[in-house]
């Protein structure tokens, strides 16, 4: 049914109406419709997980995203591929790190594998090429070994790396 | 082979509008044949298939990046005095790109450091240009840009410090797990397992360093069957181990693999984009763009092109 909508609440007690298409391609709420038969229109699907502004980021990316053609199964090569974002995903993901880090809360939570896919791959991409310190200050992340254990965990990567 | 003009019922010229407010006609590139009948410039070339803005889309960034790894390393002294200036304004918008998104910053930093040396080496006989003053010029320009990459990389993580509810480190292993098996490097999961313990024991599950010598070395070859048939560079590897000891399938050290047949055979790259070649008409033209194909209604088939082998096109 083209149009018809259903109505989901964030965690902070905001509701939304999205179109059951649109909603869908969360698996975790195609779940709930199809297997609980909550297909009422006066039915509220609360998201205890998801904040109103996360949720309406979502929307907006599920929005935009209705037409995409399924992804292939486990394509693992396509997974690898972290530059393979599209431009309108890259200017959708021009946020702070703390929005970033609760999409990928979300994405996961909804089940939504597109949107987990280039979160993930856009934390990726400020990994890559790095040195460990360089991450560290990236994401404002404490160093917890010893210095006994950092020797230790140097060792085994020099053997990976040496020609 | 003859020339092939446009029907006179086609559809008109099709114009576009540069960055800089002004139209232009696509320039068709056809290479009639790939290695000998080739009667367009580099410089071109490289403007025909608009590298200079094809940076700031990164899908075709790392595509590009390796073109010009290619050409500042091993072609410089092949390169017009055209095409090293093409050069010059692709690695500035190259950088520019960087530093806006953020992205691929040790990259580029590489690639600037490579060009200063490769034009350092040039010294004193300028072989690549001939003239002591542009040699000056492109020295200073790239001593520019390297101030340029230090200094704002600095800046970037200062900024950074001071925002952020939800931390890398607070998300569940399972997402950190997700992000990191999206890194296609090594080396990169190394240095993520050096942040901290917890960081360090997601980097160390085999699972992973499988799906990573399967990414590289598999060859794609999946069967039928339920058991996994791995590419010939593997399971040579593995051969080779056993005749030493009895390899146990479940206990193989996924990591160690990895290295050392990166070591053995490089590793595979993978675009988001690439040039490819029409090979009805041999128009070179990027992936997601189309290009006008006088041999339409044939069923359309097209190569990818490697940026060595665009390259070695060229020159």
């Amino acid at each position: 049914m083209a149009g018809h909508k259903i109505k989901l609440q964030s965690s902070d007690g905001d509701t939304f109406d999205v179109e059951v298409e649109i909603a869908k391609q969360s698996a975790t709420i195609k779940t709930m419709l199809e297997d609980l038969g909550m297909d009422e229109e006066e039915d509220v699907i609360p998201l205890p997980n998801v904040n109103s502004a996360i949720l309406k980021k979502v929307i907006q990316w599920a929005t935009h995203h209705k037409d995409d053609p399924p992804p292939p199964e486990d394509d693992e090569n396509r997974e690898k591929n972290t530059n393979d974002i599209s431009s309108w995903d890259q200017d959708f993901l021009k946020v702070d790190q703390g929005t970033l880090f609760e999409l990928i809360l979300a994405a996961n939570y909804l089940d939504i594998k597109g949107l987990l896919d280039v979160t993930c791959k856009t934390v990726a991409n400020m990994i890559k090429g790095k040195t460990p310190e360089e991450i560290r200050r990236t994401f404002n992340i404490k160093n917890d070994f010893t210095p006994q254990e950092e020797e230790q965990i140097k060792k085994e990567n020099e053997w990976c790396e040496e020609k | 082979m003859p020339f092939i003009g446009r029907d006179w019922r086609a559809n008109g010229e099709q114009w576009t509008k540069t960055e800089l407010g002004s139209w232009q006609r696509p320039k068709p590139i056809s290479l009639s044949n790939s290695l000998t009948n080739l009667n367009a410039s580099l410089s071109d070339i490289l403007n025909a298939l608009d590298i200079v803005n094809s940076v700031s889309n990164i899908r075709r960034f790392n595509y590009v990046a390796k073109v010009v790894q290619i050409l500042l390393k091993e072609k410089l002294s092949e390169l017009s005095g055209n095409a090293q200036r093409c050069l010059f304004q692709i690695i500035e918008r190259m950088i520019d790109t960087a530093l806006k998104t953020g992205d691929n910053i040790p990259l580029m930093q590489r690639i600037v450091t490579q060009f200063h040396n490769s034009i350092e080496a040039a010294y004193p006989f300028y072989y690549y240009i001939g003239s002591s003053q542009l040699w000056q010029q492109h020295i200073e320009k790239l001593t520019h840009m390297k101030e340029k990459m230090k200094h704002i990389r600095v800046n970037r993580i200062k900024t950074d410090e001071d925002n952020s509810k939800i931390k890398f480190d607070y998300l569940p292993v399972e997402m950190q797990r997700e992000i990191v098996r999206r890194l296609d490097s090594g080396a990169d999961i190394a240095n993520v397992g050096m942040i901290n313990s917890n960081l360090y024991r997601v980097t160390q599950e085999l699972l992973l360093w499988r799906q990573l010598c399967l990414h590289h070395f598999g060859d794609e070859t999946k069967n039928s069957n339920q058991a996994t048939v791995f590419g010939e560079k593997i399971s040579g590897f593995l051969r080779r181990q056993n005749k030493n000891m009895n390899l146990d399938m479940d206990n193989v050290d996924w990591k160690k693999i990895y290295f050392v047949l990166k070591r053995q055979y490089g590793l595979r790259d993978v675009y988001a984009e690439m040039i490819h070649q029409c090979q009805l008409c041999k128009y070179l033209y990027w992936q997601d763009a189309d290009h006008p194909c006088p041999y339409e209604k044939l069923s359309s088939s097209s190569k990818p092109i490697t940026p060595r082998k665009l390259v070695i096109m060229l020159i």
